[in-house]
């Protein structure tokens, strides 16, 4: 039998709640990133051997490390939730059931890149799970987990949600969309993308 | 014409996109919950309220199957039967709630109650079979289960 990491919380009573993941250890992660330079924290993240769930397993540290440095470039980090390849249902449970796990995950990893602004690119059709993100989005700006000087540090971060729909046959359509500031891709306005989508000039 | 709540709620929505085009489809989701269905007038609405093309908003809601052009019933049922749903028999399921609602695929029951469509993957391939209901997920599917569901909602 394999353990629950990821999912080791769903089943708790209210787990989507903020209120629950305190209690579970959430953002206890958040705190301690935000007292380490986004370098080291890179490094960390590198050296535990966390990889991304979208398949291929590559390496979440060095994907971080290949954002600019410059800290004049506006930076945005962009969560696709618009799972729906058939046979795919691993991050619907997250929405759902442990939404701040995201929303704690994504201000890391904005803190490491640089980013203030994020935004999490969830499907239409998963209505209850955007009621879910919007609302831990809401509580953890309540706390200060998200707004102007997180938890006591120079950290700035701003999140929001966008109920989008399948594209088809787009490469990384998130993030093609954020480059047209679109919240859309209807077939007539797609674009070339290029191949590090990691440092795209949005502009 | 749309109610002043909803104009406000499309004015609001405006404030949080950066140009009026990326915030065409929230506004689409305001139409659809206040006539039922996106109505082509709705959508010259929001068109005027954005102040861009209607094209730009026609284009939209035809490319995407989340926003229903003609009237739904007050319950949509939509049934996945991509891949995971079809080896766990989600074609079977349509037809129990085709013969038990007396209508076909895209069809909407004469009192306007039920509408049957069949859609692609819904993310919930663990629990398959599965169908959707207006914003609802009903997960591992069988004939009572169905029957039981469509009963509670008569």
């Amino acid at each position: 039998m394999f353990e629950p990491v990821i999912l080791k919380n769903i089943n708790i009573p209210d787990s989507f709640k903020l209120s629950a993941y305190i209690n579970s250890g959430g953002y206890q992660a958040l705190k301690k990133a935000l007292e380490m330079t986004p370098d080291a924290l890179i490094q960390m993240v590198k050296d535990s051997g966390l990889r991304g769930r979208g398949g291929a397993g590559f390496s979440t540290g060095l994907k971080w490390s290949f954002i600019p440095k410059d800290a004049t470039l506006q930076k945005y980090l962009c969560c696709n939730a618009d799972e729906g390849e058939p046979g795919t249902f691993k991050d619907r449970a997250i929405i759902e059931y442990d939404p701040h796990q995201l929303v704690e995950g994504m201000i890391i990893a904005s803190y490491a890149i640089g980013a203030d602004t994020s935004y999490i690119y969830i499907r239409g059709e998963f209505a209850f799970g955007a009621d879910r993100l919007e609302a831990a989005i809401k509580e953890a700006y309540q706390k200060n987990y998200l707004g102007k000087n997180i938890l006591g540090s120079k950290f700035n971060h701003d999140m929001s949600t966008g109920v989008q729909g399948r594209i088809y046959a787009e490469r990384r359509p998130p993030s093609s969309n954020l480059l047209k500031g679109e919240g859309h891709c209807p077939v007539s306005s797609r674009r070339f993308l290029p191949m590090w989508v990691s440092s795209e000039n949005l502009q | 014409m749309l109610s002043e709540a909803a104009v406000n709620e499309i004015k609001d929505i405006r404030k949080r996109y950066a140009t009026a085009r990326s915030c065409i489809m929230p506004c689409l989701y305001v139409v659809q919950k206040e006539y039922g269905y996106i109505t082509e007038d709705g959508m010259r609405e929001i068109a005027k309220i954005l102040g861009v093309k209607p094209v730009l908003v026609f284009e939209v809601s035809t490319f995407y199957t989340m926003y229903n052009k003609k009237p739904v019933g007050r319950y949509h049922v939509q049934v996945c039967t991509n891949i995971s749903c079809s080896i766990m028999d989600g074609e079977h399921i349509v037809d129990v709630i085709s013969r038990k609602l007396g209508v076909k695929v895209k069809e909407t029951t004469p009192d306007k109650k039920f509408t049957l469509s069949t859609v692609e993957c819904l993310g919930s391939c663990g629990t398959a079979p599965m169908m959707q209901i207006n914003d609802k997920y009903y997960e591992n599917l069988n004939d009572t289960k169905v029957e039981e569901i469509l009963n509670s909602l008569r």
